[in-house]
């Protein structure tokens, strides 16, 4: 699947936090967000990949796309409910 | 999308399943924190803003030295000791051989030198502060219950303790206990 061209309403940098730290930042700015909007998270958390499906997996939300650029990691997740 | 990997094994089209939209009840994760050393305060904290971040139910019940991570005059004054932890880190990155003697650590102004630099690498890293973390824990739905009966023994004032803190027994986090998912004694 390629990503379409998606409508960002906004960029979560958490790149430079450990874990668990961009995933509670990404709980905490998906609630601000109308449902069906889309946050994209930037992290350098090696462990990110299997953080990111987890947490998915349990909000709910969707993650559209990932990739990675160098030693980041994006992230595109769209509020669900 | 990325490769899959062992723990992801696809990150195409999550959620794969049980998407919590209210037709199922969340998962509940209950903590007992009964520590009250700095390094002994962040895996309650850490592992409840993130389960709640996920949407679940969680509740930390502080008891004992734990109830000091919710008291406003001690939260931010809470140490770790060198004394009796031989995994402590050497001082110097530089000199991994050195490590200090654990018998040294009992030497007057140890605690405090081993409670900076612990507080120094969890700034590089960017961890949250413990204050943070509680108010991000408070902002997320985390509920959190003092121990009565050690507040009574340890001699805590109610008043101290921070704010959105409930009081409760042990019958009461026990009922709430046997709903969760998972339980944990930190």
């Amino acid at each position: 699947m390629t990503a379409p061209t998606l409508q960002i309403a906004q960029t979560l940098d958490a790149r430079g936090l450990v874990c668990p730290m961009p995933t509670v930042r990404l709980g905490q700015a998906i609630r601000k967000l109308n449902v069906g909007d889309i946050v994209e998270v930037w992290t350098d958390d090696p462990g990110s990949q299997a953080n990111m499906a987890a947490w998915t997996k349990n909000t709910g939300h969707q993650l559209v796309s990932s990739a990675v650029e160098g030693q980041v990691y994006k992230y595109q997740v769209r509020r669900m409910r | 999308m990325l490769a899959p990997t062992s723990f992801a094994p696809s990150l195409e089209g999550l959620p794969m399943t049980e998407p919590m939209n209210g037709e199922r009840k969340p998962r509940r994760l209950a903590i007992i924190a009964s520590k009250g050393t700095l390094d002994w305060a962040y895996p309650p904290l850490m592992l409840a803003t993130t389960a709640a971040s996920m949407g679940w139910d969680v509740g930390i019940y502080f008891t004992f030295y734990g109830l000091y991570i919710i008291h406003k005059d001690y939260q931010n004054q809470l140490q770790v000791s060198p004394v009796g932890n031989p995994a402590m880190p050497p001082p110097l990155p530089a000199f991994p051989q050195f490590k200090v003697p654990t018998l040294l650590g009992t030497l007057p102004g140890m605690t405090a030198m081993a409670t900076t630099m612990m507080k120094g690498w969890m700034e590089k890293a960017h961890l949250a502060p413990l204050g943070e973390l509680l108010s991000i824990a408070r902002e997320l739905g985390v509920k959190l219950y003092a121990c009565n009966t050690m507040i009574g023994v340890m001699g805590i004032d109610r008043a101290d303790l921070m704010e959105g803190v409930e009081c409760a027994g042990s019958p009461a986090f026990l009922d709430y206990a046997a709903e969760a998912h998972i339980q944990l004694f930190i």
